[in-house]
């Protein structure tokens, strides 16, 4: 139990304590990918403690303001501060927990960080592959560079061509057509 | 193989949403052009600009999507995974392989179309290679040689010359199409090795064989799989949209390419 609870917070610890420069873009995603995989392959694990590992480290590199904001759109301004406090919450708790149940499907897969890709100058994505069963999936991470801190975090995922984001957006902005925000809210 | 997946995967799903029409807030803000706005325009202009999809049968859509959804969870599903119990997984990555290497007309003849004259030898070699090495496609050599595949079909060469997807539309069994791919399918079935439009090198010879050969492919498929449509479904506030605009956006990444 101790044991864990040392894992955890060492890794917790870790990740909090680096900015991502640009140059280390690559090097930190390798890394990264590596600490998961051996988390999920590690038998010993609770699934539980897994989860909470596998949330510390992508916390780091993940925006998940950022996230909310741009799957609402326009609508954003439309929230209260209550309303987007609850739904950055909430939206969190559920892309941690798609990501995380994806992870669990393709555990004994193997990822390959490929190239890096410099869109424009705060826009980087990261180009990689999972070699499944039987085919292999492209992943690509996008950063974007936050503008006073010069940290960069990753705002979208796209898997085989489907920005998660974007896909959001498209439910999101056709649900409040027709329904209030607190539903939205609520049904997260 | 990438384009596969999806469409198997998504053999698909529910929906119902009753949409009662209440009018969009309007957005009485005013945009001061601070710092913070250009940022955000930044990103709004990055997600805005991909195009809305069309969906003018949208009604039969959702309700095509609830029939597939019935068929996936209580016949596709339960079979595969009484197949994946039976069959070890080696074995079903090889009938997998064997099936990927029989879409080898499909995949050579639609790299030539769109002029990608080194990936149609790319794959050429592939089928060789795994046709005598790979014992009949069951392993694929190739791939841990390096040759790598390059899948095409015949809805990604029209959109290559630029055939917009047309309207979107949900097959029975097959899932989330649109009118170019769903056209475009039977250029594909008539060069595949694995249906019956009376070419000598096809395996099935009529049309119940065809539907066992297809089953097999499927099921086969999918026993690969298990658990991701669940997964993707459970993710998604509205599948029959979540399906729909992941289709879409599959589909013009792979033409992209």
């Amino acid at each position: 139990m101790l044991k864990k609870f040392i894992l955890i917070y060492s890794m917790l610890a870790l990740t909090l304590l680096f900015a991502i420069s640009e140059p280390q873009i690559k090097s930190v995603m390798g890394q990264k990918v590596q600490e998961i995989t051996t988390l999920l392959q590690d038998k010993s694990l609770e699934k539980e403690s897994k989860q909470n590992s596998v949330y510390a480290i992508i916390d780091s590199i993940f925006d998940y303001r950022i996230m909310s904001k741009v799957s609402l759109g326009k609508q954003w301004k439309n929230f209260t501060e209550k309303q987007k406090e609850e739904f950055i919450a909430k939206y969190e708790y559920k892309l941690k927990a798609s990501y995380f149940d994806k992870l669990e499907l393709y555990t004994d897969e193997k990822v390959l960080i490929k190239e890096i890709e410099k869109v424009k100058s705060n826009r980087i994505k990261v180009h990689s592959d999972i070699i499944g069963k039987d085919d292999t999936y492209e992943i690509i991470y996008k950063f974007y560079k936050a503008k006073e801190s010069s940290n960069w975090l990753i705002y979208d995922v796209e898997i085989t061509g489907v920005s998660i984001i974007q896909t959001y957006r498209k439910q999101f902005s056709e649900f409040l057509r027709s329904k209030s925000i607190d539903k939205l809210i609520e049904s997260l | 193989m990438k384009q596969t997946v999806l469409i198997v995967l998504t053999i698909l799903l529910l929906s119902a949403c009753s949409h009662k029409n209440i009018h969009p807030r309007t957005a009485t803000e005013k945009s001061s052009l601070s710092q913070e706005d250009s940022f955000d325009d930044e990103f709004e202009s990055e997600f805005e600009t991909t195009k809305e999809v069309s969906d003018p049968l949208i009604g039969y859509n959702r309700a095509m999507t609830s029939f597939n959804d019935t068929i996936y969870i209580y016949a596709y599903n339960p079979i595969s995974k009484g197949y994946a119990f039976l069959v070890p997984e080696l074995g079903r990555i090889g009938i997998s392989n064997f099936f990927d290497n029989l879409k080898f007309p499909i995949n050579f003849s639609n790299n030539i179309l769109q002029l990608k004259f080194d990936h149609s030898i790319k794959e050429l070699g592939r089928f060789m290679i795994n046709s005598t090495v790979g014992i009949l496609g069951f392993i694929d050599v190739a791939s841990y040689l390096g040759v790598e595949p390059h899948e095409e079909d015949f809805g990604q060469t029209l959109g290559y010359y630029g055939v917009g997807s047309g309207f979107h539309i949900v097959l029975p069994f097959l899932g989330p199409s649109n009118l170019r791919d769903a056209l475009s399918l039977s250029a594909d079935v008539a060069l595949s090795p694995i249906s019956y439009t009376g070419q000598e090198y096809q395996i099935p010879r009529n049309f119940e064989e065809t539907m066992a050969v297809q089953t097999a492919y499927y099921v086969n498929k999918n026993s690969l799989h298990l658990g991701e449509y669940e997964s993707l479904k459970k993710d998604a506030l509205d599948y029959y949209l979540f399906f729909r605009d992941a289709y879409e956006q599959k589909r013009d990444r792979e033409i992209e390419k």
